[in-house]
C-alpha cells in the first residue's frame, strides 16, 4: 500500500508538470498569434534565381527573398515587414521583381519599412524606394541611382596569348558586347537605348516611391553615392536610425500596441552555418569582382550565348 | 509476485531487487507499457515547446524518428547486449533482459517535472539547467541499464558495464578503421587539377 501511494504521488507530480508545461506553451502560443513584425534580409549582390543552393540550404538570389515576402504576406499575424538591406545593388530585373513583390505586399495592407545597413545602393535603393518608409544610418552608403553595362575589350590581350574566337552569327548584333572585338557605334547606340530605358524605369520607381517629381529625381540620379545623412537632406531617406528604430517605425505605422513579436525570415540555420556560403563581407565584394571579370550585363538583359569553342593558335 | 506498483517503487528506490524480480517474471507487456509511456510522455512535453518554432513538419519527423529510434534501440539493443553478456558468461535470458531494459526507460518520465521546474527558472540559467537535467537522466538510465544486465545475467558490475559499452566501442573502432581506410585511399589517389 505504501509503495502504491508513493508511485501515485509521483505520477500525480508528473501529470501536473505535463499539464503545467502544456498550459505555459498554450499561453506562449497565444502571444505567437498576436501581431508580428517580420524581418526580411536582403544581403549581397541582388541576382535573380535561386542563388547558392545545396542539399541542405538555399540562400541569396531573389527567389528566396520573394518566397519570404510571400510567406510574410500569407501570415495574417504579420502586420509589418522590415526590409533589412545591405546590398550594393545588382541586376535590374532582379531588383525590379523584388520591388514589384514589395508593392504587392503593401497593397495587401501590410506596412513595409526599410532599414539600410552598411550599403543600400543602386538595386538596393530600388527596393528601398518601393517601401513605405526608409531608415538609414548617417554613414550608410546609398543612392547610386543609375544603370550601367560593363564592357571590357580584351582583343589585344587575346591576340597576345593567341586566342581566337570564331563565331557563326544569326545576326549582326548577336555577339553584342563580345569582349574579343571593339564595340561598333551602332551597338553602342543600341546599348545606350537599353540603359536609358532601364534608367527611366528606375527613376520612375524612385519618383513614385518617394513621391518626388521625376525631374527632381533625375537631378539626383546621376549615379552618385550619398551618405545616409545627405540622402535624408535630399529626401531619399525618411529617418536616420538603425534597425531597431526601423522596427519601432514599422510598429508605429502598423499601429501595433505593446512590445511587438519579431519574426525573422531567412535566419541562419545550423545547416546553413555548416554547409552554407562564406561570410557576407567577402562574398559581397567577390561577387562584384566576379561579375566584372565575367563582363556580365548588370542590367539583366539577355546575354549572348556563351562562346564555348575557343581556338588557341 | 509483485504488482506493477511494487516494481515501479523498487525501480526507483531499490533497482537491484526490482531488476531481479523483472528478470524472473519476464513480463513483457508491463515492460512495453512502461517503455512506451517513458518514451512518449517526454516527447509530448517537448512538442509543446517545439510547436512555437513553427516547423511543424520537422517536429513531426523528429518525433517519429525519436519514437522509432528508441524502440529500435530497445529491441535491437536487448538482443545485442544479451549476446555480449552470454559471451561474458552471463546466465540470464534474452526475454528477461528485454523486459528489464524496457523498465529501465523509467527515468525519462522524470524529465517532465524537471523541465516544469526549469520553465519557471530565470532565463539565463535555463540552458545550463536543461543540459544538467538531460545529463542526470542519461546517467540514471545508463546506471539502470547496467543494473539490468548485471541482475539478469548475474554478472559483476564491471562486466555489466563492459557489456553495456562494448557495442559502442566496436562502433567507434569500425568508424576509426573506416576513417583510416578512406584517408589512406585519398592519400594514394592521383589529384587532377
Amino acid at each position: 500500500m505504501y509503495k502504491k501511494s508513493v508511485i501515485i504521488v509521483i505520477s500525480i507530480l508528473i501529470v501536473c508538470s505535463l499539464i503545467g508545461l502544456a498550459l505555459r506553451s498554450s499561453g506562449n502560443h497565444k502571444v505567437a498569434q498576436t501581431e508580428k513584425i517580420a524581418i526580411i534580409y536582403v544581403e549581397g549582390v541582388i541576382v535573380g534565381g535561386r542563388g547558392e543552393s545545396n542539399v541542405f540550404t538555399e540562400q541569396g538570389g531573389t527567389d528566396q527573398i520573394i518566397k519570404e515576402l510571400h510567406e510574410a504576406r500569407d501570415d495574417a499575424s504579420v502586420k509589418a515587414v522590415v526590409l533589412r538591406i545591405n546590398s550594393p545593388g545588382g541586376s535590374a530585373a532582379a531588383s525590379q521583381e523584388v520591388g514589384e513583390e514589395i508593392k504587392k505586399l503593401r497593397a495587401q495592407g501590410k506596412v513595409v519599412v526599410t532599414s539600410m545597413g552598411d550599403v543600400a545602393a543602386s538595386g538596393g535603393y530600388w527596393l528601398a524606394a518601393c517601401t513605405d518608409k526608409i531608415y538609414a544610418n548617417p554613414t550608410t552608403m546609398t543612392g547610386s541611382i543609375g544603370v550601367y553595362v560593363p564592357y571590357a575589350n580584351w582583343e589585344e590581350l587575346y591576340k597576345k596569348v593567341g586566342i581566337y574566337q570564331e563565331k557563326i552569327k544569326s545576326g549582326p548584333h548577336k555577339d553584342i558586347l563580345s569582349p574579343d572585338r571593339p564595340m561598333t557605334n551602332e551597338e553602342r547606340a543600341i546599348i545606350q537605348v537599353m540603359v536609358d530605358d532601364i534608367y527611366s524605369q528606375f527613376v520612375a520607381v524612385v519618383a513614385e516611391g518617394r513621391k518626388m517629381d521625376v525631374e527632381q529625381v533625375r537631378k539626383l540620379a546621376d549615379g552618385r553615392v550619398f551618405t545616409g545623412n545627405q540622402a535624408k537632406q535630399l529626401g531619399l531617406v525618411d529617418e536616420l536610425g538603425n534597425m531597431y528604430d526601423a522596427i519601432d517605425g514599422a510598429q508605429s505605422l502598423a499601429g501595433i500596441s505593446g512590445k511587438p513579436v519579431i519574426k525573422e525570415y531567412g535566419k541562419q540555420s545550423p545547416w546553413n552555418m555548416i554547409f552554407g556560403a562564406n561570410g557576407q563581407a567577402s562574398s559581397l565584394l567577390e561577387q562584384v569582382i566576379v561579375n566584372q571579370a565575367k563582363n556580365t550585363l548588370n542590367v539583366g538583359s539577355p546575354t549572348e550565348l556563351s562562346p564555348d569553342k575557343w581556338q588557341v593558335r | 509476485m509483485g504488482s506493477l506498483w511494487d516494481i515501479l517503487y523498487d525501480l526507483l528506490f531499490q533497482p537491484r531487487i526490482a531488476m531481479r524480480n523483472i528478470a524472473e517474471q519476464k513480463n513483457i507487456g508491463q515492460a512495453a507499457i512502461v517503455a512506451l509511456v517513458s518514451i512518449l510522455m517526454p516527447i509530448w512535453a517537448v512538442s509543446f515547446e517545439l510547436k512555437k518554432s513553427e516547423m511543424t513538419t520537422m517536429i513531426q519527423a523528429m518525433i517519429g524518428v525519436k519514437v522509432i529510434g528508441s524502440l529500435l534501440v530497445w529491441i535491437i539493443g536487448a538482443a545485442i547486449w544479451n549476446l555480449i553478456a552470454e559471451c561474458f558468461g552471463g546466465k540470464g535470458t534474452g526475454v528477461g533482459l528485454f523486459s528489464a531494459l524496457g523498465f529501465a526507460h523509467i527515468p525519462r518520465v522524470f524529465m517532465i517535472p524537471l523541465w516544469g521546474l526549469i520553465a519557471v527558472m530565470p532565463a539565463s540559467s535555463k540552458n545550463v539547467l536543461m543540459t544538467l537535467s538531460v545529463l542526470i537522466i542519461l546517467c540514471w538510465s545508463f546506471a539502470l541499464d547496467v543494473v539490468a544486465i548485471k541482475e539478469v545475467h548475474q554478472l559483476s558490475t564491471a562486466k555489466a558495464v563492459l557489456v553495456m559499452v562494448t557495442p559502442m566501442l566496436i562502433l567507434g573502432l569500425l568508424c576509426l578503421i573506416g576513417f583510416v581506410y578512406i584517408s589512406s585511399s585519398l592519400a594514394n589517389m592521383n589529384m587532377w587539377i
